[in-house]
């Protein structure tokens, strides 16, 4: 199939332009800027359609852009017209005497993936043996970068291209699956090695540390259920047991009552009685008695505690205080006494008399000369002496009222002593401790007691007194109700005095587990707190989990699947594309090389015959051999790729960087190749120009072509001077 | 005649566990439909407003929400309506601030029944568990000074131990014939998820489940129940109360050419009020980008989440890549073998992925590409 016809409108720097083209070689010449990119361009946009719409779009043009191209087999001729603007496309399929038998329209937007998008795509495959621009673009355009410049390059492309990609191989892309792999995991399925924990293993790790959480949780839960059960059913059984024995000691004291009413003839068992069921009554306040004295005693109270000993205590600590206080005055007025001392009369009455005795003797030598010095002294003696004694008399004063209230308090400290004397005398005579601070932690534990001793005091008046026949006997109404039932003997009592203190031992026990209980239920409740936060963290760690297993799972399905497509390839595929390689070879070589080995790493070693007979690898070859044999494989991987069809190739100055000799050399393997191959070189290169002329190509000078842009191509085109100028700048 | 409100697990504070992007927001939907629950009890001048199971999520709730909740049981107070809470496990712990509405809580422990006056008319709430047994107490056998007594059976499932996770157990029927057998006027069940239970027509226990969903297993209008008792008949209201209803739809996308049609499909299900979990299947001929797709339309949506359950593997672009003499063909080719060979959905949806990873890798399928990036 060759490329027949390009034609563009307002495509670019295309007006509206119509270019042929010819079986084997074609050049398009043309200097920089000429529009030879954008003509090849032009291919995969009519084709494929383009995202860039402005690309292309002439500046200052409203008019649509389009193209159109004409492809040409043996048998029949494509005509494909796009719109590129609105990605309209008319693809028109008629033979070789141009009567039409296809005709496709419709509007196929890049990116858009409609069923007219498909069958378009379709129609391609058919007619191209490729649906894919990318592939389209990577098998059949060589840009001025893309013609290899080593063995190693035309491997690495070749790998490449046969992956069926464009950017990396397929090897690269498994070991890539296979790093991320061992990124998740620390198991190797494929080496069999393991490495250090990796997330999955981790977060399965904290997994099973929160099952393991939970499942204590669970216990917890059912312990606290349990718990919560037995505190229902202890309170139930306490609140009957509790008014099981006031029943019990209320119906015995009831009895007991009934029988002293009965008569003299039950007076004797009757009192009898009484004394039992005082006795049972007294047993059990005697217990509590006890318990409350065992209380007081721990609290250091004495279990006898004197009626007037609050008022002792409360009357200790008021002197106590009150000493404290007064202590607390005296301090200051102490200190304050110390300080105010009385003016020393020594020392001034020394300075008078030093003086005098001086004016004395001078007196004595010459009165005359110093009686104004002598009159002088006298009235600064009055004066000294003067400020002297008022400052006396202040601190005196000072002192005095000072000491009157400091024996004022010694006074009320000394009643204070005494009065605490009197009371630790009475402390002492009640058998008490009179220290000071056994006699405030006394005041402090009798307020902290003062239930107890309620209490106790209760009970005391009720063992002397039995008050609690007399509140009893309040509800005998009640009791004579049941008269018809039959009631105890006298003989009966040591039995039920012993069940009833059993079940008041058995109260005692079961009060002290329900506050075991109550303690334990706050404990688990406390260690339940966090149930809610255990829940998001293991939905979320399950989340995780679940998330990394499927990445692993998909990770290792695509290794094995890309591992097998790749083997798969090479048993099958890469024996025909040899002997495709083969053939090229061998008519650009001029039989000198005839077979292409592709081994596992897709390296390339050539044979031919005569000298070249053995395997060669392909970087062992010169850089001649090696550029003919990349064209060579190159075209033969495109007709195998496209499933044996024979495209045009298209070189935008790919073969600027060489050298005359490699020129000629690599140019003379193309023309070959051209035989099957339409070839289109787009260049600006004057020695390929020259070598058109000589080989008679066909030539397209873009040159000559109108241009909108500068006035400088307008004056070459008016001189005619077409090529010249600029290539001659080249 | 006596009206209740009857309400279970408000979960204020619980957060979406299928995204922390959403939580703030729905914390705010949970306190508005507490407040919305209020003003409802309010509107409707009820005699008693009862929450069963977890008034918060959490056993330290945010001092806002607690205080939003004192605020509005408070104003129910000031108009002379009863408050009961029934507490669920997570308000079980230490926590100072729920002690402080523990007038309100009825203890899980108690056996007597919480007796009531409205009016002339008492009601009597009896908290059972489960397993009911023959054992609890029936309405019959309750003593009453009031000539006008119902009987209120409260059944909170979290404290009973069931299992809660199953949305689809409903445990009212496994304890029907108990239920009947209490002779109750109502019962009242706690539960996220709403169920009930119908003899002859009379409502016998009815559960309205949360008011507010938290995910997707909780799809559809969300109720609270409007309960109005008299001696002859019950009467259930169900009163939507949702702030905002999650929901999941299906969108098969084979008729869709590009993504703006995905998106004009999905933001024709938009809703102000919707969480929406859209879930895309059929073949499609190039690997969508999901989040390209959800930020155009989230807007319209309270939460939108796309999860993709399309098939590449289809798509007549694979099968003609399959066609090609290349390495990527003969992938192709066994992709689509083993993805036939295959009925397991699970592992259909591995080999999915798996093409979709290398096809990515391989840069291979880009729906833009074109000459100009080349």
């Amino acid at each position: 199939m060759i490329l027949r016809s390009l034609e563009l409108k307002n495509f670019g720097l295309f007006n509206d332009e119509s270019y042929e083209f010819r079986r084997g070689m074609n050049l398009v010449i043309g200097p920089n800027e000429a529009g030879k990119s954008t003509m090849m361009e032009s291919v995969p946009a009519i084709l494929f359609g383009c995202n860039e719409k402005k690309r292309f779009q002439p500046w200052g043009q409203s008019e649509p852009t389009c193209a159109a191209l004409m492809l040409e087999n043996q048998c029949n001729n494509v005509l494909i017209e796009r719109n590129i603007d609105n990605d309209h496309v008319e693809l028109t399929q008629s033979d070789d005497m141009y009567q039409q038998q296809d005709h496709f329209i419709a509007t196929v937007a890049v990116g858009e993936y409609s069923s007219q998008q498909l069958a378009y795509r379709d129609y391609l495959a058919k007619i191209l043996g490729i649906h894919d621009e990318m592939l389209f673009r990577a098998s059949l355009f060589v840009g001025q970068g893309d013609f290899p410049s080593s063995a190693k390059q035309i491997e690495q492309q070749m790998r490449v291209l046969l992956s069926g990609l464009i950017h990396v191989d397929c090897d690269l892309v498994r070991q890539s699956l296979q790093d991320d792999y061992l990124a998740i995991t620390s198991e190797d399925p494929w080496n069999g090695l393991k490495a250090s924990p990796r997330e999955l293993d981790v977060v399965k790790e904290m997994l099973g540390d929160l099952d393991t959480k939970r499942e204590q949780l669970n216990k917890w839960l059912l312990e606290l259920r349990q718990v919560q059960q037995q505190i229902v059913e202890l309170e139930q059984k306490l609140d009957r047991d509790r008014s099981d024995y006031e029943s019990g000691i209320e119906y015995l004291i009831w009895i007991q009552q009934q029988w002293r009413a009965e008569g003299d003839e039950h007076q004797t068992d009757a009192s009898s009685l009484t004394v039992g069921v005082s006795a049972i009554d007294n047993h059990s306040l005697i217990i509590e008695c006890q318990q409350l004295e065992k209380t007081l005693t721990d609290a250091g109270l004495p279990v006898e505690i004197p009626e007037d000993l609050p008022r002792l205590l409360s009357c200790a600590d008021d002197v106590r205080c009150d000493l404290v206080s007064l202590q607390q005055e005296l301090v200051p007025l102490h200190k304050e006494l110390k300080e105010i001392t009385l003016p020393c009369w020594k020392k001034l009455l020394l300075a008078t008399l030093l003086p005098l005795l001086v004016f004395v003797v001078l007196w004595n030598f010459s009165a005359s000369k110093h009686t104004l010095l002598i009159a002088l002294f006298c009235p600064l003696c009055l004066v000294l002496w003067g400020s002297f004694l008022r400052r006396y008399r202040q601190r005196r004063l000072s002192r005095l009222q000072l000491q009157r209230k400091i024996s004022q308090l010694e006074l009320r400290r000394s009643e204070d002593r005494s009065r605490l004397e009197v009371l630790d005398e009475e402390f002492e005579s009640h058998g008490l401790s009179s220290s000071a601070i056994e006699l405030v932690k006394m005041k402090k534990m009798l307020e902290a007691h003062e239930h107890i001793l309620v209490r106790l005091s209760e009970i005391r008046h009720q063992l002397h007194h039995g008050d609690g026949v007399d509140t009893c006997l309040a509800d005998k109404d009640d009791m004579s109700d049941c008269c018809d039932v039959n009631h105890l003997t006298p003989s009966d009592i040591p039995e039920a005095e012993a069940k009833l203190a059993d079940l008041k031992n058995t109260i005692n026990g079961d009060e002290a587990e329900l506050i075991s209980l109550l303690r334990n239920e706050a404990v688990l409740q406390d260690r339940l707190g966090d149930c809610g936060k255990l829940d998001v963290s293991e939905f979320q760690l399950r989340s995780r989990v679940a998330e990394l297993e499927e990445k692993k799972s998909v990770l290792s399905c695509a290794y094995e699947v890309l591992g097998e497509a790749i083997d798969e390839f090479h048993q099958v595929n890469l024996t025909k594309l040899e002997k495709e390689m083969g053939c090229y070879l061998n008519k650009a070589t001029l039989g000198k090389y005839r077979s292409v080995k592709i081994h596992d790493d897709f390296s390339v070693s050539l044979a031919g015959v005569g000298r070249c007979s053995d395997w060669l690898p392909l970087a062992n070859l010169s850089r001649g051999t090696i550029d003919v044999a990349c064209l060579a494989m190159r075209l033969a991987m495109t007709r195998y790729i496209t499933h044996n069809e024979y495209l045009p190739f298209f070189l935008d100055d790919a073969l600027i960087n060489l050298d005359s000799a490699r020129l000629v050399d690599t140019v003379d393997a193309l023309e070959r190749l051209s035989e099957d191959h339409q070839v289109i070189m787009f260049t600006h290169d004057e020695r390929l120009y020259k070598l058109a002329g000589s080989r008679r190509w066909h030539v397209i000078s873009l040159a000559e072509q109108p241009k909108r842009k500068t006035k400088k191509r307008k004056e070459n085109r008016d001189h005619g001077n077409e090529l010249g100028g600029q290539l001659s700048l080249l | 005649m006596i009206k209740i409100l009857h309400t279970s697990d408000i979960d204020l504070g619980a957060t979406p566990l299928f995204t922390p992007d959403f939580s703030e927001k729905h914390h705010q939907h949970r306190l508005a439909t507490f407040n919305a629950l209020i003003d409802l009890a309010l509107e409707r001048q009820v005699d008693l407003f009862v929450v069963l199971d977890h008034l918060f999520f959490d056993a330290n709730p945010d001092s806002e929400w607690f205080k939003a909740v004192e605020l509005g049981l408070l104003r129910l107070e000031e108009k002379g309506i009863g408050v009961l809470l029934y507490r669920g496990y997570p308000d079980d712990g230490g926590q100072q601030g729920i002690d402080c509405l523990e007038r309100y809580y009825v203890s899980q422990n108690r056996s007597a029944p919480v007796e009531l006056v409205v009016g002339a008319e008492t009601v009597h709430l009896h908290l059972l568990h489960l397993p009911l047994s023959s054992e609890t107490t029936s309405a019959s056998t309750v003593p009453s000074e009031s000539p006008v007594s119902y009987h209120i059976g409260v059944l909170l499932k979290a404290v009973s131990g069931e299992n809660c996770s199953n949305p689809y157990y409903d445990f009212l029927i496994h304890h029907k014939e108990l239920i009947q057998v209490l002779n109750y006027h109502y019962v009242a069940v706690g539960n996220r998820y709403p169920s009930e239970l119908v003899d002859d027509g009379k409502v016998l226990a009815f559960c309205p489940g949360s008011p507010q969903a938290i995910d997707f297993t909780e799809k559809g209008p969300r109720y609270c129940a409007l309960v109005t008792l008299d001696q002859q008949r019950v009467e259930v209201e169900k009163v939507e109360m949702q702030q905002s209803l999650f929901d999941h739809a299906r969108i098969d996308i084979s008729g869709c050419s590009d993504e703006k049609d995905i998106c004009a499909a999905v933001v024709a299900l938009a809703q102000e009020d919707l969480v929406l979990q859209v879930e895309l299947v059929g073949p499609i001929e190039y690997p969508l980008t999901l989040s390209r797709i959800v930020s155009q339309c989230r807007n319209m949506f309270t939460y939108l989440d796309i999860v993709d359950h399309t098939s590449l593997l289809n798509s007549r672009y694979v099968k003609s890549m399959a066609k090609e003499n290349t390495v990527r063909g003969k992938l192709a080719q066994i992709f689509m073998a083993k993805n036939q060979s295959t009925n397991d959905v699970d592992q259909q949806r591995i080999y999915e992925l798996a093409l979709r990873d290398i096809l990515q890798r391989f840069n291979a399928v880009q729906g833009q590409n074109s000459g100009a990036e080349l």
